[in-house]
């Protein structure tokens, strides 16, 4: 069965034009996050983590300590892997995860080519 | 994976402003922004990470360090940004993250010291409450709106606007002085106990008690209590919190409430009473008759009656006349006539509140239109109760508190 990457993509907070969840919506979202992995146990075979917003990027030779760069936009938040029969049954998944009810987060799908 | 040592359950709620607090204190309060939102992107990091892997050991010590380098980039970058906003190196000490700067007679708890903050007198007290919610809590705006009865965007001007006093008011790292100090504690018990109400009857609609902004609220006038600062008053005001709070578990049943003359007072907590009378203990004669410590010795006779029916309701009532000298409130004249009524009879009671002018938001107020039904019921007026109990039950906030009505209804309508 192929593999699919999940990629949560959200704004940087600089860029929110939104409020961010307030404390008690996190709690929520922490309790659906724990659903959504029980009801998709099956489907989630990596349950990825998050990642922090800059770390190190290696170019043509030169080394950028602070890239991604700070100013960026927009910042790729965390990982999950699904393992599902196709594209449509990923997105239902992708669909179902709680990070989509933090205003502007993006879910990107990516196969992976060679699964 | 590592489990928790801390229930993860109240985690979010319990520790947000305790990071903000802290990051506070060791940044200063000029950036406030840029805490709040450090914190709230460690947060989301902290949803997806423990989502996925579990939550860490030291759930709060992960949120402070990830906040706090989130932090230091975006002063970073910010400084990049602009050469303008000055040396912020000078502002954190790279080895251990905190300013060594003075902090005498220092309040103990960060978010104490926050609020002392919040509670600045130059601001509106109204502000003070909104910002308390808003910095120490997480509060959103909506939550806010939803608790103050006020509209959305009115609380986000207030928000914002307070916070640019606060951060003008206040500069880099201060921290109150102990003349400060004792001119806020008033407003900070306020703040504290307003707190400590919205918990206990909560205005969330499908919440009726919040046990954790209880908590909080007893927490935090706890080490209060801790302070050299502390007055009789604040041993009176957490006595008082935790007398309401002994009898959490009792006051529902199912999602229903029970009236105090239903609840089984083998519910009530035996330990959280003697918490409750030993903070009283410690409140010296000084601070005695005071608005808490009133409030407080009307619970104590509560407590102290082995059932509903011993209530020494002639005491209770001696109480009430005391607190309307010290603090006069129109839900301590409704809660009088309540007692006048179990001593009296309902008739007493209603002449009582009949009397009473009430200021314009209690006309509409939900729990006043109910004591009205609930007396004019008693003493058989029933087409007057159902007109006090309609209205009420059209402004209650939360379902358990519109079965209560619906429940008081439709015993007047078939007496």
């Amino acid at each position: 069965m192929p593999k699919y990457l999940l990629l949560y993509r959200g704004p940087e907070s600089q860029s929110r034009d939104f409020e961010a969840p307030s404390p008690t919506e996190m709690q929520e979202l922490f309790q659906k996050w724990d659903s959504w992995k029980t009801t998709f146990k099956d489907k989630i075979i990596e349950h990825g983590d998050a990642l922090e917003h800059t770390g190190r990027v290696l170019g043509d030779g030169d080394i950028m300590a602070d890239g991604p760069h700070v100013e960026a936009k927009e910042v790729i938040g965390g990982f999950s892997i699904l393992q599902t029969e196709d594209y449509d049954e990923a997105v239902v998944v992708a669909r179902a995860c709680p990070i989509r009810l933090v205003p502007g987060t993006k879910v990107e799908i990516r196969k992976l080519a060679r699964s | 994976m590592t489990n928790a040592r801390e229930p993860v359950e109240a985690f979010f709620r319990s520790r947000y402003g305790q990071a903000v607090a802290s990051l506070v204190r060791a940044f200063g309060i000029s950036h406030l922004e840029s805490i709040e939102e450090a914190v709230q992107d460690a947060m989301l990091t902290a949803l997806v990470s423990w989502g996925a892997q579990g939550a860490p050991a030291n759930p709060g010590g992960w949120i402070y360090t990830t906040a706090r380098l989130r932090l230091i980039d975006r002063l970073r970058h910010l400084k990049m940004a602009s050469e303008k906003t000055g040396d912020i190196s000078r502002l954190y000490d790279e080895s251990t993250g905190f300013l060594s700067a003075y902090f005498g007679r220092e309040v103990p708890d960060d978010d104490l010291r926050l609020l002392f903050v919040c509670c600045d007198e130059r601001l509106e007290p109204r502000t003070r409450l909104m910002l308390a919610l808003k910095i120490l809590l997480g509060f959103s705006v909506k939550e806010i709106a939803l608790r103050l009865f006020m509209k959305e965007d009115a609380v986000k001007k207030a928000v914002s606007r307070g916070k640019k006093s606060l951060a003008a008011l206040v500069p880099d790292m201060e921290t109150p002085t102990p003349k400060q100090l004792e001119q806020r504690l008033s407003s900070v018990l306020h703040v504290i106990y307003l707190l400590f109400n919205e918990g206990y009857s909560s205005s969330v609609s499908d919440e009726p008690i919040r046990a954790d902004l209880c908590e909080e609220a007893i927490r935090l006038a706890a080490s209060l209590c801790a302070h050299e600062v502390a007055t009789g008053d604040c041993w009176a005001l957490l006595g008082l919190m935790h007398l309401h709070h002994a009898r959490v578990d009792a006051r529902f049943n199912d999602r229903q409430f029970v009236p105090l003359s239903e609840q089984r007072r083998e519910d009530w907590s035996q330990q959280g009473i003697v918490e409750g009378m030993l903070c009283l203990l410690k409140v010296p004669g000084e601070s005695h008759g005071t608005r808490y410590h009133l409030e407080a010795a009307i619970l104590v006779e509560h407590c102290r009656a082995p059932t509903y029916g011993d209530t020494d309701w002639e005491e209770i009532l001696r109480l009430y006349a005391l607190l309307e000298r010290v603090s006069r409130s129109p839900l301590h004249v409704m809660s009088r006539a309540i007692a006048l009524a179990e001593w009296k009879g309902a008739t007493a009671g209603l002449e009582f509140l009949d009397a009473a002018t009430p200021p314009g938001w209690v006309a509409n107020y939900y729990l006043w239109d109910e004591t009205l039904g609930e007396l004019c019921r008693r003493t058989g007026d029933f087409d007057r109760a159902h007109t006090h109990l309609v209205r009420a039950l059209g402004c209650a906030p939360t379902e358990a508190e519109r079965d209560r009505i619906s429940e008081r209804l439709a015993r007047c309508e078939q007496p």
